[in-house]
């Protein structure tokens, strides 16, 4: 099948149209994608943040004494700095100084878009260049039309970010690792250094390059290859030194006490939290969790077709060891298979959480679709020699195959807009069926967006709204937004409250029913519904519900 | 024609002619095959639940068909809040929806989507069914009702309840309050206080009516009466008719109690001086059920004590329903 090949000056054209095209999309759909409670933390991180740049005008190099850097750092630094400062930036120049961008909360989610874009180019140049551009285009659209991915895209989060990062970082660690070019060493040692600047996912890295090293070097040993890169690794030590180098660097609460810091930051993300996640009719909090949780859902959220191309790709991958493989394609597929597992692996623990639902794993993603673009390439080449034996032009025969394999995701993830975590593809029986099976209906408080509309009509002025799992601060985003009133004010006291949202999880229930009894009625006023699944509904108190 | 028509399948013969090389590969086109059906396959499981209009359409037939001590059920469970939204408070009143169980209930009125049947009543006998649009509506019968002489919970009241804080020769009698403040605790607060209770001094406690999450996270109207460390929590219910039996349902707020070790709450049942026997509930079982047998006094309406400790341990947040069995 498919081995190397150099990109060409029209496959750099192509990314970009690609990621381009991406980041439009998303930008176009994120109107009616509400607020997440994670994206109301980040955007109050990036909120100091931009006081700090104020800081900085305003006082200079004294903006980056302990001082200052303790005041404005120390309050966000559950999570590295690259994100919220790019959140900040955005906002900060797209929104108040140029006026680009209509939205506050769509300008500090922009980065997180860029991001998203950002991976599907790279899918695609790694595809192109390990698989072929029919392959790489579909491995690019069948992450894109990944309907949890296209959600995820949208937000002023982290896990699309971590997910490019890993991504970008691996494709350039194996151009440093196959080249030994000095520039693309010193750029993967950098851009870990990024990637360690985005999230937590980036401490499994440097496992997975030390597995992919392993495995290359044994197979070649084994089948008697000639050796891809030079006998000193320097891309894996350009990593591991670099990185954490340029981590430092980047980002200013490390500076002091460092090595204390460091410390709080690992113990916090392994001493995480349990928070509560319902699966197939049981709410989990503690370990421990239940051992299918990643798989099922993987299975339930991810088209079938391209779990199908993935399946087959990795077919093709073994029959191509056991056939003989060029040792720089395996190369390829080996840093895939390695980060495929690496993402997944904390979930064959029973004591990872797994209140995040697929976002945890989203890294694995991009691998899983070039994968699968390997399997897109076999399956194409086997159905040209067939149309060829009837038809002419055979070379119509891949993009045919490849529109059949992309309508599916392309119009699911369409459809799941803007209810991104109550869809469910059909092997779980749609969102029907995933509720009837007990699987999570919604987390994150976003679903509030749904239901703009009704809380805007039947607000009485400067009425005070129970807010329930949406984040007062992400409640602040819809209001700069307009998308709900400027006098409606987000509470956490239902007594005091006017309207009170709620927003289904199992745990949660117990909040419906103190609202039963605070406003003595069992009966929403308004239901924000997905394909006829109730996910969030309002409650308002007796004078105020519509005839 | 007939070749005509073959060589439209392959050509120049019939697909089953064709090479066995060509007949294998036309297995590659169950991966675009895979692709039409999943999209076919969404297409018809984004339609397939009924959506809100429809459950709004259905109202009238609910409303006419529902009675008074008859609860509604929907199935799918996930479903209910669209009933609750289109029927209203009407079609679910509060002791209804967040009943302890169905075995008192003589019939049951079940609203069904998507073929599903509300399974705790599956072998009940299927009194009538009607089909509405997308819906059926079945009047389900209990085969064997547990009969009813007295629901404590619907006489939490200040003429046919007295309640008091005791510990050792003191007593701290509990005013009864329409304007107490409301008070609800949000997820990880307490559960909401209501309105009229019994407020016991100037502190925390208090007995009044509201609704807990059972070990499934279901609504469980009940009486909250949560002895304060120290005290022994005294109820005095008047003019019971006692029967066979008292059977009751004891609980704290599950999501708030799942985890907790903390000792047991005792709730003890005497009448006119006479011991009836004693309740004690663990934090992690849920709602749980009790039953203690009355036959000695069936017949009788008499005062009926509950006395409710546990000892000195904090927020002990028990709520209870008890019903005087026939």
């Amino acid at each position: 099948m498919s081995t190397p090949s150099r990109l060409e000056r029209s496959d750099g054209a192509i990314a970009v149209a690609l990621g381009v095209a991406y980041v439009a999309l998303l930008l176009g759909s994120a109107h009616s994608l509400g607020y997440t409670r994670d994206e109301g933390f980040y955007t109050y991180a990036a909120r100091v943040l931009e006081l700090w740049f104020d800081r900085v005008g305003d006082t200079g190099t004294a903006a980056f004494e302990r001082t200052n850097i303790d005041h404005f750092w120390n309050p966000i630094h559950e999570h590295p700095g690259l994100m919220k400062l790019l959140f900040a930036l955005s906002h900060r120049f797209f929104y108040e100084r140029w006026s680009l961008i209509g939205e506050s909360g769509t300008a500090y989610r922009l980065p997180g878009m860029l991001m998203g874009g950002l991976a599907v180019a790279v899918i695609y140049l790694w595809g192109r260049e390990a698989v072929g551009r029919a392959a790489a285009v579909v491995s690019a659209l069948l992450f894109a039309f990944m309907p949890r991915v296209f959600f995820h895209s949208h937000l002023a989060c982290l896990d699309v970010a971590v997910t490019a990062m890993w991504l970008v970082t691996s494709y350039v660690y194996l151009r440093a690792f196959r080249d030994n070019r000095w520039g693309a060493v010193l750029g993967a040692g950098v851009l870990y250094g990024f990637f360690l600047d985005t999230k937590h996912n980036a401490w499994l890295f440097p496992f997975a390059l030390v597995v992919h090293l392993v495995a290359v070097r044994l197979l070649e040993r084994l089948k008697k290859l000639p050796r891809v890169g030079p006998r000193v690794p320097w891309a894996l030590l350009s990593v591991v030194s670099i990185g954490p180098l340029v981590l430092w660097t980047i980002w200013p609460w490390l500076w002091f006490d460092t090595s204390e810091r460091v410390r709080a930051w690992f113990e916090f993300h392994l001493q995480h939290d349990y928070y509560n996640m319902e699966f197939l009719g049981r709410t989990y909090w503690k370990p421990p969790m239940p051992a299918l949780y990643a798989p099922v859902m993987t299975l339930a959220t991810v088209p079938a077709i391209t779990l199908a191309l993935f399946a087959l790709g990795l077919f093709e991958i073994a029959r191509a060891l056991v056939r003989g493989v060029e040792s720089e394609r395996f190369a390829h597929d080996a840093l895939w298979l390695v980060g495929l597992g690496l993402s997944y692996a904390p979930w064959l623990s029973r004591n990872t959480p797994i209140f995040g639902g697929t976002k945890h794993w989203l890294p694995a993603y991009p691998f899983l679709c070039l994968i699968a673009g390997r399997g897109f390439a076999l399956a194409a080449a086997r159905l040209r020699e067939l149309w060829a034996e009837r038809f002419q032009k055979p070379e119509v025969a891949a993009p045919v195959v490849a529109a059949f394999c992309l309508a599916g995701p392309l119009t699911m993830t369409l459809h799941s807009h803007p209810w991104g975590l109550t869809f469910y593809t059909p092997l779980a029986g749609g969102a029907p069926g995933a509720a009837s099976a007990g699987l999570n209906r919604t987390f994150w408080g976003y679903a509030t967006g749904a239901l703009t509309d009704e809380l805007n009509e039947l607000a009485p002025p400067n009425a005070a709204v129970y807010v329930h799992d949406t984040a007062l601060q992400s409640w602040q985003l819809f209001r700069e937004d307009g998308r709900i009133r400027l006098d409606l004010t987000g509470t956490l006291s239902l007594p005091g409250s006017s309207l009170a949202l709620y927003h289904h999880e199992p745990h949660m229930r117990r909040v419906e029913y103190e609202t039963w009894v605070v406003y003595g009625t069992v009966s929403p006023a308004a239901i924000g519904s997905y394909d006829g699944v109730p996910v969030v509904w309002l409650y308002a108190r007796d004078q105020l519900r519509r005839p | 024609m007939a070749a005509a028509r073959r060589s439209v399948l392959w050509r120049g013969s019939g697909l089953w002619q064709a090479p066995a090389r060509v007949r294998k590969g036309l297995l590659w086109l169950l991966l675009p095959g895979l692709g039409v059906a999943e999209l076919a396959a969404h297409v018809w499981f984004a339609a397939r639940a009924p959506r809100e209009s429809e459950w709004r359409e259905l109202s009238r037939a609910v409303l006419r068909e529902k009675r008074p001590g008859e609860p509604l059920v929907v199935a799918p469970a996930w479903a209910e809040p669209f009933a609750r939204e289109a029927f209203g408070d009407r079609a679910f009143p509060f002791d209804e929806l967040a009943r302890s169980d169905d075995a008192t209930f003589p019939r049951l009125l079940e609203v069904s989507a998507l073929g599903a049947r509300y399974e705790p009543a599956r072998s009940w006998r299927v009194v009538s069914e009607a089909e509405h649009g997308r819906f059926t509506l079945r009047v389900l019968e209990n085969p064997a009702p547990l009969r009813v002489r007295y629901r404590f919970i619907e006489h939490v009241n200040p003429r046919e309840l007295t309640v008091a804080l005791v510990a050792g020769t003191q007593v701290l009698p509990c005013e009864f309050s329409e304007q107490a403040p409301v008070v609800a605790g949000g997820l990880h607060g307490e559960v909401a206080f209501p309105r009229e209770r019994f407020v016991c001094g100037a502190g925390p406690a208090f007995v009044g009516l509201t609704v807990i999450d059972d070990q499934r996270y279901e609504p469980r109207r009940c009486i909250w009466a949560a002895p304060p460390p120290g005290f022994t929590l005294r109820l005095v219910f008047s003019g019971v008719p006692l029967g066979s039996a008292l059977r009751g349902f004891g609980g704290l707020s599950y999501f708030l109690f799942r985890d907790s070790a903390a000792p047991p709450v005792t709730l003890d049942i005497a009448s006119e001086g006479v011991r009836l026997g004693s309740y004690v509930h663990q934090d992690a079982w849920g709602f749980h059920p009790f039953r203690l047998a009355t036959s000695a006094s069936a017949g009788r309406t008499a005062n009926v004590e509950l006395a409710l400790h546990a000892g000195g341990a904090p927020q002990r947040d028990f709520c209870f329903t008890l019903e005087a069995l026939e």
